[in-house]
């Protein structure tokens, strides 16, 4: 997928909660199996494998092209008898459709607003109040929230500075049980300036604090 | 008259054009809210509400409408969704760019396809005539898109004879902006570096316009230049020892030209808010490529001054190709 997508400039991710944020460090990234995933199905009653709308914002975002990666995602669950039906849709169709949680499946992107992994809890936790809570359709299958993630965030929010790493560890691991939010790709940043210049740096919120940039 | 008829009926249609593109952006059904604050700030209820307000949203459609019409007739299109600078200040900064594009393609179009078209009449059913009508086809055949594709990477890419996608290398600095385009603003300061390198790079996408507008001048002027050359005066010129040469351009291009001019002023007027393609491949900053960047966010403000801009042209392009007809054409004057 990164190679397909990215020329290779990204890295995978394990959790909702991006690499390098609080309780990212040491998780494990799904490995490919697509005999075990092929018995899941089966054992699933699936065994021919289903078909399944697929709408995506054809949008470029931070560099990954969501038409690349919807083709991408449809080659490898095609391995295993899962068949996207592609829909690209205009971003603010995406949108409508999507927060009226009227998508059975679907792909998106996020950009941090501060250095914090609460916003991604917040934001794609299936738990109750979330948004993607209502759009993975837990308005009308409340049983999918996942009962033990606000206070797993609580306990990471109140965590003192040596534990918080620890705590969100845990907040991470529970949404990846989920199995509802399923981090694909974090695309690279590469930002090249010539010397004379200082300042130039990455910030998450701002990407380039253009403020910062002067001449030596 | 039939000129002042045409101007005082432009407002009439603007009036049409505002309200069926209005009408059709509403169609959708999209919530345009979402374009301006983003899919973040949509779960926030108080800030869905304030954006509605600020932007007139949540007035009922037709006062929308009325309101957009009142402001259009004084000049304010409205602030652009995307931008969030007037729509007006964005198509001031695009338009230049794109009627640069567009006379530059129109010139040479015309231009081409004028002296194909001679040399066609010229020599009809030769060798020389097969060929213009091969280029015709191939013209109004190919997609301007692939023909642009393909001039770069003939000319930009392979031979590179000429350079890519830009209006102007970005180590060069931009002369001051009087006209807008580039080409006059780089002569009026004297900058020929810039204007050798606007003019380099304005070729490859006039010539992948124009060679639509080339191939249809020359089909069109190729077969009114033909029944020209077969009427009674150009006999009886020939017959006074007149040559060819004068033959085609005193007496007989003049009045074959008359039909093309209405072809050529539509061309143009067409492809002022139409050259999107072009512009999209070529990576010009003009009015088509802002029509595209505004339509998938439903940017309506942007959509609907770009659907006006290109009414006004058409409708311009009318009266210019009626005014051009009258100079041609001495009968046409007392209408």
């Amino acid at each position: 997928m990164i190679e397909f997508v990215l020329g290779g400039a990204g890295k995978p991710q394990a959790s909702p909660i991006p690499n390098g944020f609080p309780g990212s460090a040491g998780l494990e990234v799904p490995g490919t199996d697509v005999a075990r995933a092929r018995q899941m199905l089966a054992a699933a009653g699936h065994g021919r494998g289903f078909d399944v709308d697929f709408t995506f914002p054809a949008i470029n975002s931070y560099g990954a092209d969501m038409s690349l990666v919807a083709q991408r995602l449809q080659q490898d669950l095609g391995r295993v008898g899962i068949r996207l039906r592609l829909q690209p849709a205009t971003f603010p169709v995406w949108v409508q459709q999507m927060r009226a949680a009227q998508l059975p499946m679907t792909i998106g992107y996020y950009a941090p607003d501060y250095f914090g992994s609460a916003q991604y809890v917040n934001f794609f936790g299936i738990m109750e109040g979330t948004p993607w809570f209502t759009r993975a359709g837990g308005g009308n299958l409340s049983s999918i929230a996942n009962a033990e993630l606000r206070g797993l965030l609580t306990r990471a929010l109140a965590a003192p500075e040596g534990e918080r790493e620890a705590a969100f560890q845990a907040v991470a691991r529970s949404m990846m049980g989920d199995r509802i939010i399923l981090p694909l790709l974090s695309p690279d940043l590469v930002i090249a300036h010539r010397p004379g210049l200082q300042g130039v740096r990455y910030s998450t919120c701002c990407n380039l604090p253009l403020a910062e940039i002067r001449p030596r | 008259m039939v000129l002042i008829q045409r101007l005082l009926l432009l407002p009439v249609l603007l009036l049409g054009i505002a309200a069926v593109s209005f009408g059709l952006s509403r169609a959708t059904g999209v919530d345009p809210v979402i374009a301006i604050v983003g899919e973040r700030a949509m779960e926030d209820p108080a800030v869905v509400a304030a954006a509605r307000a600020q932007w007139g949203l949540d007035r009922p459609v037709a006062v929308q409408f009325l309101r957009h019409v009142a402001n259009a007739a004084q000049g304010d299109f409205g602030t652009s969704f995307r931008t969030r600078r007037p729509v007006g200040t964005d198509l001031a900064e695009r338009l230049p760019a794109t009627l640069e594009l567009v006379l530059a393609a129109t010139l040479l179009g015309t231009l081409v396809g004028a002296a194909l078209a001679l040399l066609s009449a010229r020599w009809p059913h030769g060798l020389l005539d097969q060929a213009v009508r091969g280029f015709a086809s191939a013209g109004v055949s190919i997609p301007v898109f692939l023909a642009g594709l393909l001039f770069l990477w003939v000319f930009a890419s392979w031979l590179d004879w000429l350079p890519g996608p830009g209006r102007l290398d970005a180590r060069l600095t931009p002369p001051p902006v009087w006209t807008g385009l580039l080409l006059v603003d780089a002569a009026l300061a004297m900058d020929w570096a810039v204007w050798r390198d606007a003019a380099r790079r304005l070729v490859l996408p006039a010539a992948a316009l124009g060679w639509g507008i080339a191939a249809l001048v020359a089909r069109l002027l190729r077969a009114t230049l033909i029944e020209e050359l077969a009427r009674f005066h150009i006999v009886a010129a020939r017959s006074r020892g007149l040559s060819e040469g004068r033959l085609l351009l005193d007496h007989a291009l003049p009045n074959a030209m008359v039909p093309a001019l209405t072809l050529i002023s539509l061309s143009f007027a067409t492809l002022v808010a139409g050259a999107v393609l072009t512009e999209t491949v070529f990576a010009w900053p003009g009015v088509g490529a802002y029509a595209l960047e505004s339509a998938p966010t439903l940017d309506y403000p942007a959509i609907m001054a770009v659907t006006m801009l290109g009414g006004v042209a058409l409708a311009l392009s009318g009266v210019v190709a009626d005014a051009g007809q009258a100079w041609l054409d001495p009968r046409l004057r007392d209408r």
